[in-house]
């Protein structure tokens, strides 16, 4: 996957922030550093950006920076997960999930009043995947085991999750973020999920409310 | 922090790290192992061979850090060396730091000679004592000014060679910069100020450019 890049000094023209707010905001993580990308140019050592990744998040700082702290803001990008409770009742209602996913994610995160974050990521993703139409439900069966059992273990949770079908027949795995991968000819990639992105996003439809 | 235990070193000696209040060295000292405390303090010579968190930090004498140096507000006044990176809100150094990583802070107050990989600070006051070299300098307001004063620095400067008070740096940016006495491959920002001893491949600026006589910029743009 080639990403589109940014350099420093367009982003700050486009964008019309200033390299102190750019700086302060990566000190206080709301910029991850693997976004600081040094290459070497003509002019020397520049920075570059993933276009697409840093406009968002800059827009996104910059619309919500009245609202809230820098550190809530932090805290809402991080990956880390959340400590809170929600109902699924709530969550139905809200629109975040719906109630097919959860009917087919409580057989394997348990069936409670209230859920954890990471229960209502399963189901989040869950639902992103099935909305998608690509996935059968049988498919999300086996996605959620594996997704539970694995996705912890890459370092800040930065994996993407991947479903390949080969005549018929599909496999489920995760990759670390951004990650190229090749295959044999026939291989289909039918979904490709960003994790911390779908954690974000969780993160920001739980927050509004 | 509710740990009341404290680890102090007095006289020569040496300890393992840990979780504690308060950690000082008085004398000569080594922590052989991650220190996290509340305050840290050396006063003479002290070694701490794995990574120091702190709230408060404070090193008079000769350090090294053989991780990475974290501390709310940490001061210097000394020699500093630190392997990893520095994180820190508030730093006064005083002396000389060399750190292998990056140094970050909030507000940043140098006086002496610094060598790094990359500096950034919202705010970066610079006095220049002897050669620095930092490789990239990034921040809201960036000034660099050499140390004024003594007779024998005067004299110095006149022979060429490693003496005098300079900076050397790749890139700088920032949205205030005002240099004395630095060499620098690119130098972006706002309002950029270059004074006097410079000598700068090319400046991009915004709002406004201005340069000391006795400075050489080969190339200014606004953009």
């Amino acid at each position: 996957m080639e990403e589109e890049l940014i350099s420093k000094k367009d982003l700050l023209e486009l964008t019309g922030i200033s390299y102190g707010q750019l700086y302060r905001w990566k000190r206080k993580n709301l910029l991850p550093e693997e976004w600081f990308i040094r290459k070497s140019a003509f002019t020397g050592q520049e920075t570059f950006f993933p276009k697409q990744k840093i406009l968002d998040r800059i827009d996104k700082i910059v619309n919500m920076k009245d609202d809230l702290s820098l550190d809530e803001l932090a805290d809402m990008f991080s990956p880390a997960s959340k400590a809170i409770s929600i109902s699924m009742k709530e969550l139905i209602e809200r629109n975040i999930v719906s109630t097919d996913a959860v009917k087919t994610a409580e057989a394997f995160i348990g069936k409670s009043e209230r859920y954890t974050f990471e229960q209502t990521l399963c189901v989040y993703i869950l639902d992103h995947c099935l909305q998608s139409g690509e996935i059968s439900l049988d498919e999300g069966r086996t996605m959620l085991p594996t997704f539970l059992e694995h996705y912890k273990k890459f370092k800040e949770q930065q994996c993407d999750m991947i479903l390949l079908r080969k005549m018929g027949v599909s496999v489920l795995l995760l990759v670390p973020t951004g990650g190229e991968i090749h295959f044999e000819s026939g291989v289909k990639i039918i979904l490709r999920v960003d994790v911390p992105v779908m954690i974000e996003q969780l993160k920001l439809k739980l927050m509004a409310i | 922090m509710g740990n009341t235990r404290n680890l102090n070193i007095t006289g020569i000696g040496k300890s393992y790290g840990g979780d504690v209040h308060t950690a000082k060295i008085e004398g000569i000292g080594k922590f052989e192992g991650d220190v996290r405390c509340y305050e840290f303090l050396i006063n003479g010579r002290g070694e701490v061979q794995g990574s120091l968190n702190a709230s408060l930090a404070s090193i008079n004498g000769i350090a090294s850090i053989h991780g990475s140096l974290q501390a709310n507000r940490f001061t210097l006044e000394g020699k500093l060396t630190v392997d990893g990176s520095i994180t820190s809100e508030k730093l006064r150094m005083n002396g000389m730091a060399t750190v292998k990583g990056n140094c970050e802070a909030e507000s940043f107050k140098g006086n002496g000679r610094m060598v790094m990989e990359m500096l950034n600070a919202g705010e970066i006051h610079l006095t220049l004592q002897g050669s620095s070299q930092i490789q990239e300098i990034v921040g809201g307001d960036i000034q660099v000014r050499k140390q004024r004063g003594s007779i024998l620095g005067k004299w110095l400067q006149s022979v060429p060679g490693p003496f005098g008070n300079k900076l050397n740096a790749g890139v700088i940016e920032g949205d205030n910069v005002y240099l004395e006495y630095t060499t620098a491959d690119i130098v972006r920002g706002g309002t950029v100020k270059i004074g006097p001893g410079c000598a700068i491949g090319s400046v991009e600026y915004k709002q406004s450019f201005e340069a000391h006589d006795s400075s050489k910029v080969i190339r200014h743009v606004k953009r």
